[in-house]
């Protein structure tokens, strides 16, 4: 663990956008947050949080913490270091963060250089692991929460054939045959999480006296409550329920049916779909397209979810299966948001903007970021930010024709932008935003790996119709 | 008149019931010798001829759920396996075992599971604690490790004691913290021996 001297030293000054990053330094606070080994007797635990909201709420947090010391006298000096110190211990003692840590200290020190592949293999690779859990500790795990698996499973898989955000998937086949896949979580850690959330939310509280510190709550419990309810797997089989009857008549996009006498919330039994994974599909090479077949499948498949006044939050490579038939396996919804009659207002009004002259676009994102008329004449460059963010999110909606996701060049400026859009200072927005703005990065990330080209803009014509 | 071995059996089993059911609606502390020989329908000097105390009793029980995890074990070991999930599944069976009597486990720690060096001996619990070790030490050995060194039994008796003692107050849900404890601590005890 570094001294607070040597902390202090790592961060910038006032003017963010003057002052360099010591790059060295964050990367090896960061770095030895990510080795640090387990405490003796403690409950810490590998976790992953698979939800996109942890890894890039934890980029920004890093990034806040960075940019929030002041210099100023000595006794609030005082202040900071001490909870400086108490928000980089609040990061270390949070077990999940390791692995990807390091992975995190280099999106900080990356930002303004970052290409699209680098923002994509960070996207892919920055999940935390789980501990693995051998068939003794899964075994118990039934017991506890089903029953003896030898009355419940006809064969039960003892190896894992896919991991889970913070547990890990086995095949099995019930009494009356039926193929399932049974996601078993890892004990203690749903509590380890909400615990450490709290407190982190309680360290972060008195170093944010020079911030909008609502605006960071509200953001910060937007976040909390998705990551609460990803560990709650009856939250999952609810969402699985929700958006699986979307689909119940498509023939091209399948989504697993739940068994809700054997789910609980540390257990989810579901119908097994088999397919290949992201990586095992690319490794086939497909054609042109089948990669278009499957991205339009995709973008369906998160859209009707969307029309249906839900955000489908984490579309992660690791949530779709390539079936034999063409079909599109649709997996896992640990992280569905049910938007509420003022939000789904909220994105009704920016469909509109969409479609609107400029002005509306500006008047579109001033509400975004809630933002009066006197904001914007101080931010002036931020809401610009956002209106230019606005239009680049939309630009594979109205585009006529085929959209080329695997050009890199979109992808690039949208990297670009986002690194921008980390360094402002304005804090405040609608806390949706954080998963929906989320969502259209990982669209084009995903179809930019998979080489899609889609007409978006007739898939939501067609959806729009059906 | 003199009592056959049948009457004998049958009295220490009806012991161990009261036993269970003065412990379960009165605790450990509260309950007595008396108690649980009224509720047994035998004098309490007759109880002492069998149990010498609420402690011995205790370790009766803890000895009859060990027994039951000991069974359960080598019934579902399954092959290739490895050291860590062995260990975990003996300990996960005695702790589901042992369930019913979570809220006084520790008169059995402080009188038969002391982390006291294994060469020691107590003549009222040698042969639990004898036991135990033996049935850890066969799966170190199944698993490579000849003859486990006194440092490494002595280490692991810490090391399960210590899980006991978390679990005996672990107020989690299922007592879901101490699975993460026994697997997280297994972990780290293989580590060390495995180096």
């Amino acid at each position: 663990m570094p001294t607070t001297a040597e902390l202090l030293a790592a961060l910038p000054a006032d003017e963010p956008q003057a002052q360099p990053c010591h790059v060295e330094e964050l990367e090896q606070i960061f770095h030895s947050l990510a080795n640090r080994p387990v405490p003796t007797g403690s409950l810490r635990r590998f976790c992953s949080l698979g939800g996109l909201s942890a890894k890039l709420s934890m980029a920004y947090l890093a990034y806040w913490i960075r940019s929030w010391y002041q210099p100023s006298e000595a006794r609030q000096k005082d202040l900071f270091e001490t909870h400086l110190r108490s928000a980089i211990n609040t990061l270390e003692t949070m077990g999940y963060l390791r692995g990807a840590v390091a992975k995190l200290g280099q999106l900080m020190t990356c930002f303004p250089d970052a290409m699209p592949e680098g923002f994509v293999d960070m996207l892919s690779n920055l999940h935390f692991q789980a501990p693995p859990m051998h068939y003794a500790l899964i075994r118990e795990q039934l017991l506890s929460e089903l029953g003896d698996p030898k009355d419940i499973f006809d064969e039960f898989d003892e190896t894992a054939i896919a991991a889970a955000s913070i547990g890990q998937v086995h095949r099995a086949q019930l009494k009356k045959g039926q193929q399932v896949a049974v996601k078993i979580q890892y004990p203690g850690i749903a509590r380890t999480i909400r615990s450490d959330l709290r407190n982190l939310k309680t360290t972060m509280r008195p170093f944010l006296i020079n911030r909008d510190w609502q605006a960071i709550e509200q953001l910060f419990d937007e976040v909390r409550t998705g990551l609460e309810f990803e560990t709650d797997y009856e939250h999952e089989a609810h969402n699985l329920h929700n958006c699986g009857r979307l689909f119940a008549d498509d023939e091209d996009i399948v989504v697993p049916q739940v068994y809700e006498s054997f789910s609980t919330r540390r257990v989810l039994t579901m119908s097994f779909v088999e397919g290949l994974t992201f990586e095992e599909f690319l490794a086939t090479n497909p054609s042109q397209p089948e990669r278009d077949h499957y991205g339009r499948l995709i973008w369906k498949a998160v859209s009707r979810i969307y029309s249906n006044r839900m955000l489908y939050t984490d579309a992660h490579p690791g949530n779709f299966l390539f079936m034999e038939d063409g079909q599109l396996g649709f997996v896992d919804f640990g992280n569905v948001r049910y938007f509420n009659d003022e939000e789904w207002q909220y994105h009704l009004d920016g469909v509109k903007a969409r479609e609107g002259s400029k002005e509306n676009h500006i008047a579109f994102c001033k509400r975004s970021l809630m933002m009066k008329d006197e904001d914007a004449k101080k931010h002036p460059e931020m809401l610009n930010l956002v209106v230019e963010g606005f239009d680049l999110y939309n630009e594979p909606l109205l585009y006529e024709g085929a959209f080329d996701y695997g050009d890199p060049e979109y992808l690039q400026r949208m990297s670009e932008w986002l690194a921008r859009g980390a360094k402002q200072q304005w804090v405040k927005q609608e806390p949706v935003n954080l998963f929906s703005h989320r969502l259209n990065f990982q669209i084009p990330t995903l179809l930019f790996q998979l080489k899609s080209r889609v007409n978006v803009a007739q898939l939501i014509r067609d959806e729009s119709e059906s | 008149m003199r009592i056959t071995a049948d009457e004998k059996v049958a009295t220490r089993k009806r012991i161990l019931e009261a036993a269970k059911s003065q412990f379960r609606s009165k605790g450990f502390e509260q309950a007595t010798t008396r108690d649980i020989a009224r509720e047994a329908h035998i004098a309490t000097g007759t109880m002492f001829n069998y149990f010498a105390s609420k402690e011995a009793v205790v370790v009766e029980l803890a000895s009859q759920g060990f027994e039951k995890a000991q069974r359960e074990f080598v019934k579902n070991r399954r092959s290739g396996a490895e050291i860590e999930e062995e260990l975990f599944a003996l300990v996960g069976a005695q702790l589901r075992f042992l369930r019913p009597m979570r809220k006084y486990v520790r008169p059995l720690l402080d009188s038969a599971l002391t982390p006291a060096t294994i060469t020691q001996v107590n003549e009222t619990n040698s042969s639990l604690r004898v036991d135990l070790t033996e049935q850890f030490a066969a799966i170190l050995t199944d698993h490579g490790i000849e003859e486990p060194s006194s440092v490494a039994l002595n280490l692991f008796w810490a090391l399960y004691v210590g899980v006991l003692t978390f679990w005996g107050s672990d107020n989690s849900p299922k007592q879901e913290d101490t699975l993460a404890l026994l697997d997280q601590s297994l972990r780290m005890y293989l580590n060390w021996l495995c180096k």
